[in-house]
């Protein structure tokens, strides 16, 4: 018994002695990359901007932050990784990056091949939020660094996650975009950011066709309804709608929330042309009338239901225009009549099928003022 | 004595092994989008064998498959059998610790060496193995939560899934989705061992409805599994991405935890040591019974299996055996071991028992 | 041993004690009749003496015999059994007549015995409060008091030639199997012929346990040693034999599972719903004892990658300038731990509590401060301390804190791999501890508290 034990003493200690260990990357060695953006240049070479956010300690809890930005000009995105690595000192690990911004031009490549090494390598992270810049290259908005008096990676990503929850933009991470930029028949959106006044917001949904931009985007009024008529609605979405003419500005306003709406759609093929009805179902929140005289429900239900399928009709044309099938009508056609499907040439056919858009709604509150307690002048 | 709870857990655990990460790869590869009606199907042959199983079981009600083997036949020819069932029984193992090292090369440790992981993989069986057979099969009982955990995990791939990726069934030919539901069930291996232990039980009651249920469980839990991997990711990326079921893991984020592919692996890596476990166990038993003469310790027996075991790895990574000629084997020595002979020994014997 | 014709047994008796000055002989003679007693003063009730053998020399009976009023006697025949019998504390008492022939009479004294109040390290706020002294009989006393069954048996034997231990088996006879009755007589006899301990120790409660436990060399403890009546009688009520050894306060149950050692008296006492949380809570507690310090060290060194960002920042801030690998750290930070848990303790009590608090506060302080060990260290190593002390077993403590340092090495080396195939190591172990054919570890026993459905345990 005790010959046994000192045995897988010895043993343990000398594998403790032995071994090295090849593979430690203990915590404090890792440099983190926060944010990182892509550009392509005319020579078809990529750029890549790498923020790297470093935290000094001052003892007792007390720190500070300090943001670097390191610049690579290179072939790939791996070699220009390889080329900051030797930049920097300790091991950089992407596995807390929290936003990839994409140069417009960037974009407009078929850039999942170009971001392949992040589906490749084990140890990347594939919960990066990916944003496009808006007719500028993405190292533009990096230069900003700072935003107020924190990290410009951390403001960027809650922006986004913002404008996901307030259904601005379509929940939308990396790999979500590799997920469905490899099935035919639908397309997505990722949103847009701009840099306006030293702070960065996200302007619209862009709408991406075969996996690359197409420079079109919803702006961040339209893209609520987008994203009603796509089923990725977020929490909640803020809309506003102008009453008619006989009521004067700046008192014509009604802005209201919209939550979980219900969407569905029903696709017919007759003689060769296809058809599509959507359908929503809106519940609607009041959250402020400016109007002077009191408006009855029936009057702001139907305000409010003609402004939302002008619109809804506004969005369908422009997304037709740009030829990017955000509604998933391809890959429904694929899926429930492959026959069809195979005869189809779906780039050219999309811009062309007839979309119909229906929006029913449903005010479910008015908040906590009734419709008839507006003042009177 | 093992009751009949422990032979459930038994087979499940050797049941499960290394390739379930990789296995909605596999079944895409053959199969198509259609892969979940293969694994149906394959359940239902594992079903059948285990109707042919059984029956060998009921003739012969306190022996183990290596005594029969000699009765059935005569002797000189049932001890080459066992001997070719124990060759069988080792390249198994030695195939499940190679994949397994080659994952956690990839995934967890890339730069260390991947005899490191082995060496603890094989000595952490040889520890569980030399115990006796009820204490192997209540060790299985107190990991039931893997499997729990596992299940909440793969629910959390739901929040991003389509269902209509995996429409229109059938889309694909009958002869595809034959030949998945084939290599569905050479993944399903791993209910023969219950031939092996059979002079362990307590009673004789039940067993089929014990068998019945472990290949139901394992079937359901492998189509939820390939389900899941269909829906969450789209067609192609189900061909093409090696590990499916890692990538969907490491995709997973919350405030708390943000990947959980090592944790997965960190737990899956119990269950296939329980498959290398039970292999071991039932080779160095009836080993020993045969041989209780000149080796007085099963310990003995066992440790030499686990030196045989490694030793195969240098010769693999010195090239000079390759991977793949090893891996191909299998797909001669599966089917004959699993269906053909135990087939053969069932026709003999009713032959035999025909003319008598 | 043979009487020898020229001296009587009185003889041989007084020359086997004259050299301890506690051994008196006494004669005393009133009328014709003279008696000669021989006792250990130290072993014996004087006042039992006096009123029930001395003073009945005045009074006789018609037939002209002493008569005593003690109820215990006996004749005593050989040498041996005058020895034996003055060393348990009796009084030998010759008559003139017959030099070769004795009575024993049992008068043990009784001021060496503890009165009886409740153990210090097993307290409960609701329950009774008196538990086992040093004495057998008055524990046997307070067991038999409780349990009023004809079926409860208290079986007294001797184990130890040299040096020779009284102890009581104590059993239900009808739902306790015999066999096991039989096989711990048996293992306990084997002790005593084995020549294991004797002649160079005497036979403790320990090597009792090391004998009838089937794994003795396990970490885990598979017999359980308390002071409290009422556990006892709850142990001997599920059919399981309780051990008491005299001049020592601890019975010792046995067999018992791992789920016992996490329960306290008090659970039982309490509504349900207060014992089901708290058992609950201490296996979890176990589980955190063993497993912390291990996931700490994989996940700062091999896996940071699945800590949230927040966390990560935290952790890096606080290792940031430690020299020591964590290893080190942490296999510091537990031997800081262990001494401050031991100075206390020997030192007298006002002195021991400073050095404790003072201890604790100023050095996790300063070490920290100086950057020799990390803030987080300290953290995890004291929450793996309060969580192993919450136990209410000490041994069960003490096996998860040390359980949790091969874990520690394994997980320095291997990362969660080492860990994850560490619990399937200890499980294998878990699984096979056993006790006649009670299994270590069975269903956790949630239907003992009090209005769960009862289910039939079985063993398997």
């Amino acid at each position: 018994m005790i010959r046994k034990s000192i045995i897988i003493i010895c043993l343990f200690l000398f594998l403790l002695v032995a071994t090295g260990c090849w593979d430690s990357r203990t915590i404090t060695e890792k440099t983190l990359v926060n944010g990182i953006s892509i550009d392509i240049d005319q020579d078809k070479k990529i750029e890549v901007n790498a923020l790297i956010l470093d935290i000094i300690g001052r003892g007792a809890g007390v720190f500070d932050f300090q943001n670097e930005s390191v610049k690579s000009i290179q072939n790939s995105v791996s070699h220009a990784g390889m080329e900051i690595q030797s930049f920097l000192p300790g091991d950089i690990t992407t596995s807390k990056t929290r936003v990839i911004l994409l140069g417009e031009d960037f974009s407009k490549t078929k850039f999942i091949h170009l971001l392949s090494t992040f589906r490749r390598r084990t140890f990347s992270n594939l919960n990066v939020s990916v944003a496009i810049t808006n007719k500028q290259p993405a190292k533009n908005v990096l230069a900003l660094k700072t935003v107020g008096s924190k990290p410009l990676s951390f403001i960027l990503r809650d922006t986004i996650d913002n404008a996901e929850s307030t259904s601005i933009a379509q929940k939308m991470e990396l790999f979500n975009i590799f997920t469905y930029s490899s099935e035919d028949g639908i397309d997505f959106t990722i949103p847009v950011v701009d840099v306006s006044d030293k702070r960065v917001e996200v302007v619209g949904a862009g709408l991406m066709h075969n996996a690359s931009y197409t420079g079109h985007f919803i702006t961040s009024e339209q893209s609520p309804v987008l994203l009603m008529l796509m089923g990725k609605y977020g929490n909640t979405g803020h809309f506003i709608t102008k009453l008619p003419k006989k009521y004067e500005a700046p008192y014509n306003t009604i802005s209201y929330e919209i939550i979980r709406p219900r969407n569905n759609f029903s696709i017919t093929t007759s003689k060769d042309k296809i058809k599509v009805n959507l359908k929503v179902d809106a519940f609607v929140r009041i959250d402020g009338i400016t109007s002077i005289k009191m408006l009855q429900e029936k009057e702001m239900w139907s305000i409010i239901k003609k402004d939302l399928n002008k619109r809804a009709k506004e969005v369908i044309k422009e997304i037709q225009v740009a030829n990017s099938d955000v509604l998933g009508i391809g890959r429904y056609l694929k899926e429930h009549q492959p026959e069809e499907w195979r005869k189809l040439n779906w780039q050219k056919e999309y811009p062309t099928i007839e979309t119909k858009p229906k929006v029913t709604v449903t005010i479910l509150s008015t908040g906590a003022i009734g419709t008839e307690s507006q003042l009177e002048e | 004595m093992i009751n009949n709870k422990h032979l459930f857990y038994l087979i499940i655990f050797t049941q499960f092994g290394v390739a379930i990460t990789s296995f909605p790869n596999n079944m895409y590869k053959v199969a198509g989008h259609d892969g979940w009606i293969s694994t149906l199907v394959g359940g239902m042959i594992v079903q059948i064998l285990i109707l042919l199983y059984y029956s060998l079981y009921k003739k012969f009600p306190d022996k183990s498959f290596t005594d029969y083997t000699k009765i059935i036949t005569n002797p000189f020819i049932g001890t080459c059998i066992n001997i070719c069932y124990y060759a069988y029984f080792l390249y198994v193992v030695l195939v499940v610790s190679m994949r397994f090292s080659d994952i956690i090369t990839i995934w967890i440790f890339p730069k260390s060496p991947s005899w490191l992981i082995l060496i603890l993989f094989l000595l952490t069986a040889y520890i569980v193995a030399k115990n006796d057979i009820l204490t192997i099969a209540r060790t299985y009982v107190l990991c039931t939560f893997i499997f729990l955990i596992f299940i909440l995990f793969l629910l959390s791939a739901y929040d991003n899934v389509h269902i209509g990726r995996i429409l229109p069934i059938g889309q694909y030919p009958i002869k595809k989705i034959g030949s998945g539901a084939y290599s569905s069930f050479l993944e399903m291996l791993g209910f023969e061992i219950f031939l092996f232990i059979a002079p362990n039980f307590q009673d004789t009651k039940k067993k089929l409805f014990t068998l019945t249920f472990a290949n139901f469980f394992t079937t359901i839990f492998y189509t939820f599994i390939i389900i899941t991997s269909y829906i969450r990711l789209s067609n192609k990326e189900n061909s093409y991405i090696i590990d499916p079921i890692l990538y969907i893991f490491k995709t997973y984020h919350s405030k708390m935890i943000e990947s959980l592919d090592t944790i997965f692996l960190s737990l899956w890596t119990i269950v296939i040591c329980a498959t290398v476990v039970s292999y071991i166990y039932i080779v160095s038993e009836d080993v020993h019974k045969r041989l209780s003469l000149i080796v007085k310790n099963r310990k003995s027996i066992l440790l030499f299996i686990i030196i045989v075991v490694f030793a195969f790895y240098p010769l693999v990574s010195f090239h000079l055996i390759r991977r793949e000629t090893i891996v191909n084997f299998g797909s001669y020595l599966d089917p004959l071991f699993i269906i053909i002979i135990p087939c053969l020994l069932f026709l003999i014997n009713k032959v035999r028992g025909l003319i008598n | 041993m043979e009487v020898n014709e020229k001296t009587s047994m009185l003889e041989e008796v007084q020359n086997e004690f004259h050299s301890s000055s506690d051994f008196k002989y006494k004669k005393y003679s009133i009328g014709e009749v003279t008696l000669h007693l021989c006792y250990l003063d130290t072993m014996i009730d004087s006042e039992v003496i006096q009123t029930h053998i001395l003073e009945r020399l005045v009074s006789k009976d018609h037939s002209g015999r002493i008569i005593t009023t003690i109820l215990d006697s006996d004749d005593a025949y050989t040498l041996d059994e005058c020895i034996q019998a003055i060393l348990s504390g009796n009084v030998i008492v010759f008559n003139d007549n017959n030099k070769n022939k004795a009575k024993s009479y049992s008068a043990p004294s009784n001021n060496s015995d503890r009165s009886i109040t409740e153990s210090s390290t097993e307290t409960v706020s609701l329950g009774p409060h008196d538990s086992f002294v040093e004495s057998l009989k008055i524990n046997s006393t307070l067991i038999r008091k409780r349990l009023r069954t004809k079926e409860l048996i208290i079986k007294n034997i001797t184990v130890g030639k040299k040096y020779p231990i009284s102890l009581s088996i104590i059993y239900l006879n009808d739902i306790t199997p015999q066999s096991m009755i039989k096989t711990i007589e048996q293992k306990i006899k084997k002790l005593e012929l084995s020549g294991q301990v004797e002649p160079k120790k005497m036979i403790e409660a320990v090597h009792i346990q090391n004998s009838i436990e089937e794994y003795p060399t396990s970490i885990f403890p598979q017999v359980m040693y308390t002071e409290r009546p009422d556990r006892t009688i709850r142990h001997l009520i599920t059919g399981k034999p309780a051990i008491i050894i005299d001049n020592d306060p601890n019975a010792l149950l046995f067999p018992y599972d791992i789920y016992g050692y996490f329960r306290s008296t008090e659970d039982f006492n309490f509504r349900w719903l207060f014992g089901v949380f708290f058992y609950s809570l201490r296996i979890f507690a176990f589980w955190i004892a063993v497993l912390i310090p291990s996931i700490y060290i994989a996940v700062t060194t091999y896996h940071s990658n699945i800590l949230p960002v927040s966390i990560f920042y935290t952790l890096k801030l606080s290792i940031e300038n430690v020299p020591l690998p964590p290893l080190i750290e942490a296999l510091t930070m537990i031997i800081i731990l262990e001494l401050l848990k031991e100075a206390p303790l020997r030192l007298p009590n006002p002195i021991g509590s400073t050095i404790g608090t003072v201890g604790a506060i100023v050095i996790g302080t300063a070490i920290v401060q100086t950057n020799l060990i990390s803030n987080s260290m300290v953290v995890v190593i004291a929450v793996t301390a309060i969580a192993s002390f919450s136990l209410p077993s000490r041994e069960m403590s003490i096996a998860a804190r040390i359980m949790g340092i091969p874990l520690l090495i394994l997980a320095s080396i291997f990362g969660f791999i080492g860990i994850s195939l560490g619990v399937f190591m200890i499980f294998a172990h878990l699984s096979k501890i056993k006790a006649f054919s009670f299994r270590y570890v069975e269903n956790p026993g949630f239907s003992e508290f009090v209005l769960f459905k009862n289910r039939k345990g079985k063993s398997s």
